[in-house]
């Protein structure tokens, strides 16, 4: 691993760490009323400060370091039952949280935090640790790197000798330690003299494995510090040989290594005496040794429940991804070959193939499916924030955590989730005492509830505020001549103009929301990702937005159709059923418009060769021209809504590999893209939604030049809002 | 004064390119030897250079195997000259 890739890692390692000590530190905040804390809360967001530390020491981030030391020496308070719990420390360690954050993405570029802010919240967490948390943080600052001094565990003032040897464990440099660093450790601890390197188990040039370190060293240090101090230079570097001969007081040695392979790692010629201890006050080493054996319990016992986990990078996952692509496309040609022989054993080998090939698709991509849990999680700081902001309160409850998601889609459905949440809170809840003098709950409920459906899955963001008001929606949307006088709309219609470019109902505009600019580019990016976006509401009662998107973007199992001379694919999870039935058993509505009886109900069908202008073969039927009696109909579901396309062959299941269409199609919301068949011919792929929404909008426009008064829209369940598909 | 052979190090001596710097120093050293002439190294170009690299030239120098092979190391910046002494290792390499 290079240096460049060290980094990455840990910025990536922080992030994950970050996020678990958001999560704790907001469980941990929402308890603090209680009086009770959970010490795993507490355990949670000590670890995860002191790994960033020890990470930090691997590439000498001394910021990073001196500045997490703090915050962790906070914890270690805590944990010890040395400072109480207050809001105000949560508070303040959410923001340590932060910061830590903006250094961390400093690494990668990003603007340096603010020294004027490190050192606020510094002054803070020491007003802490100073006055054993009954401070509100406002203890008088002295500079950071007094505060450091100032935490640091002094048991006398007596200044002692402590001769040292020391052997720096043999993955040293590979794990990123300077030797230089336990050096300066060691003389911010007192006046060092004496050093002399030990070379003694260096191997010869020939044997060296030039990577591994065997090099240590001897020194005396004079100074008001003790052994555990000496110690914890060495906390995070597991192996290393120490052995430290106190003088003067209660002169005795000791020797240890740091590597919990006690036996192994000890010195072997210097006498072992055991240093007496206080027993009643636990060092912080003790602290950190307990979390990191509770940590490693810990990983022992979920090693036993749990299978090891490797850490990929995304970029070999795509390159897989599309390697299995090309493979599925490749097997489709030698399936159509081996047919062609008419050898069974040929086509049977090519048939098992084939069902392990589509195995492997299965992994393949469900290696990039991750839980968008960990998504909706950030939430919760967000809600935290802007509930402060607002004045509101107001809970959020996430279902379905555990649903997985294609990474890339996950990446992009971040933002909309976002600005959706903030607008709910902004415009959807109301302030307490308007909830309250409407009956509610003084607190409002946002929820999170992910879920999969026939291929999909589905983001419903609720809330229990105010609700859509139908009428000013009219309103608005007529001044902005979105809708016509007399137009009959769905609901869904009316609340859908919230997503038009610039639209606002609200009367004030906040900095979260209320001007207009972003739900648009809410939907903008859903469809983006080939997937849409409902509203339902119900004035006072509250909202709620359905978002629905594909699994993912890159193989499907599609259903292959062909209309005329074309080939298309459908794809698979929206198909209801394929029905092959008399064309006669159409009814040709005078309008115009086609339905069939679809287990006692009319189903509207569209011919897909007429949608797609490739020949008319309503007109042909009529005419007695159409290539055969029987019609092939593909019956199709989604969001609810049902609607039967007419083909002329139903070919079978592929697996399609989603090629991207070029700029030119971009207007063709129809289509999600296009796959390369077996025979090297390409055939576009359906987007369904949007082919519903073109076939029953062109349906519409028809209805409109004709003046029809019974068009193929008018609801077949019976809408009296106006037209609907069933 | 013997007979000398000089090499210059190029670019980075750090943990990344220390097996191939290995390589390297035993090749000059062996031709050293063979030459009974001293290995003079030049680290006035050298980039990145990290303690994998210090550690190395300290295991050369006490080799028994080259102790024929006087190294000198010529043209060091200030920072090599400033992390051996911080390493404590001034005496090792002098």
């Amino acid at each position: 691993m290079s240096y460049d890739e060290g980094v990455e890692a840990f910025v990536t390692e922080c992030s994950e760490l970050l996020e678990e000590m958001e999560s704790a530190l907001l469980e941990w905040e929402e308890n603090v009323g209680s009086g009770a804390t959970d010490p795993d809360i507490i355990n949670r967001i000590f670890r995860a400060m002191h790994t960033i530390k020890g990470s930090a020491g691997l590439f000498g981030f001394e910021e990073i370091i001196s500045f997490t030391h703090v915050a962790e020496s906070l914890m270690s308070e805590i944990r010890k039952g040395d400072i109480a719990v207050t809001s105000a420390i949560a508070s303040c360690l959410i923001k340590c949280k932060d910061h830590v954050e903006q250094m961390v993405a400093a690494l990668g570029g990003a603007p340096n935090p603010d020294p004027k802010e490190t050192e606020e919240i510094l002054v803070q967490l020491n007003g802490f640790l100073n006055k054993g948390g009954s401070s509100e943080g406002e203890s008088q600052g002295s500079s950071m790197q007094t505060d450091f001094v100032q935490i640091q565990e002094s048991t006398s003032n007596e200044k002692k000798y402590f001769d040292i040897t020391y052997y720096l464990d043999e993955n040293c440099f590979r794990e990123g330690f300077d030797p230089a660093s336990f050096m300066r450790g060691l003389k911010e601890l007192g006046t060092c003299s004496n050093w002399m390197a030990l070379v003694d188990r260096c191997p010869n040039l020939c044997d060296l494995e030039p990577d591994a370190c065997f090099l240590g060293w001897s020194l005396r240090l004079v100074g008001d510090t003790n052994e555990d101090e000496i110690r914890e230079v060495f906390e995070f570097s597991e192996g290393t040989q120490l052995q430290i001969q106190m003088s003067g007081d209660g002169a005795a040695s000791t020797e240890q290594a740091v590597s919990n392979n006690s036996e192994e790692a000890q010195v072997e010629s210097a006498p072992s005496v055991e240093i007496n201890k206080p027993v009643d006050v636990p060092r912080q080493t003790d602290v950190v040794e307990a979390a990191e054996k509770e940590e490693k319990e810990g990983a022992k016992k979920q090693k036993t429940k749990t299978q090891p986990q490797i850490r990929v990078d995304a970029v070999k996952l795509d390159r897989l991804i599309n390697l299995v692509g090309e493979m599925v496309t490749m097997q489709t040609e030698v399936a159509r070959l081996a047919d062609q022989t008419r050898r069974d054993d040929l086509i049977e080998n090519v048939s098992g193939m084939n069902s392990i090939l589509e195995e492997v698709r299965e992994s393949a991509l469900g290696l990039r499916m991750i839980a968008i849990g960990s998504t909706l999680e950030k939430f919760r700081r967000v809600v935290r924030d802007v509930s402060k902001q607002l004045d509101k309160k107001i809970n959020l409850e996430i279902r379905g955590g555990e649903t997985e998601l294609d990474k890339a889609v996950i990446e992009q459905i971040n933002d909309p989730l976002m600005h959706m949440l903030r607008n709910g809170m902004d415009h959807g809840i109301e302030l307490p005492e308007e909830r309250l003098a409407a009956g509610k709950p003084e607190a409002g409920t946002i929820l999170l509830n992910a879920y999969h459906e026939a291929g999909a899955i589905v983001i419903e963001i609720v809330d229990d505020g105010k609700g859509l008001d139908k009428d000013r929606l009219m309103a608005k949307g007529l001044e902005r001549g979105i809708f016509t006088l007399n137009q009959q709309l769905t609901d869904s219609e009316i609340y859908g103009v919230i997503f038009e470019a610039g639209f606002s109902t609200s009367q004030t505009i906040s900095n979260l929301s209320g001007r207009g600019v972003g739900m648009d580019v809410v939907r903008r990016n859903i469809e983006a990702l080939r997937g849409q976006i409902d509203v339902e509401s119900v004035l006072g009662k509250g909202t709620r937005f359905i978002i629905r998107i594909p699994l993912t973007l890159s193989i499907i199992d599609g259903f292959l159709v062909r209309v005329k001379s074309e080939e298309y694919v459908v794809p698979l999870a929206a198909i209801n059923e394929c029905i092959a039935m008399e064309r006669s058993e159409i009814v040709d509505r005078s309008d115009g418009h086609n339905l069939m009886n679809y287990r006692d109900e009319f189903l509207p069908l569209i011919y897909l060769d007429e949608f797609l202008m490739l020949n008319d073969s309503a007109q042909a039927m009529a005419d007695g021209t159409a290539e055969n009696s029987e019609a092939n109909i593909v019956v199709v579901e989604f969001a609810g809504k049902r609607i039967g396309f007419v083909v002329d062959e139903l070919l079978g299941e592929i697996q399609a590999v989603i090629k991207p269409l070029g700029r030119v199609f971009h207007g063709m919301k129809w289509v999600s893209g296009f796959t390369i068949l077996g025979g090297g011919n390409v055939a576009l792929i359906f987007d369904i939604p949007g082919l519903i929404k073109e076939a029953t909008d062109q349906d519409a426009e028809k209805f409109h030049q004709d003046a029809m008064p019974n068009s193929l829209m008018t609801p077949v369940g019976g809408d009296s809002h106006g037209p609907a598909l069933h | 004064m013997g007979k000398e052979k000089s090499i210059t190090l190029l670019g980075d001596a750090s943990i990344y390119e220390i097996d191939q710097l290995k390589e390297q120093l035993k090749t000059e050293l062996n031709a050293a030897a063979k030459d009974g002439c001293d290995l003079v190294i030049d680290l006035d170009q050298i980039g990145n250079f990290d303690a994998t690299f210090i550690q190395l030239l300290v295991l050369a120098k006490k080799d028994p195997l080259y102790e024929d092979v006087a190294i000198k190391l010529q043209g060091a910046p200030p920072e090599f000259s400033q992390k051996i002494e911080e390493l404590q290792l001034v005496d090792l390499l002098r």
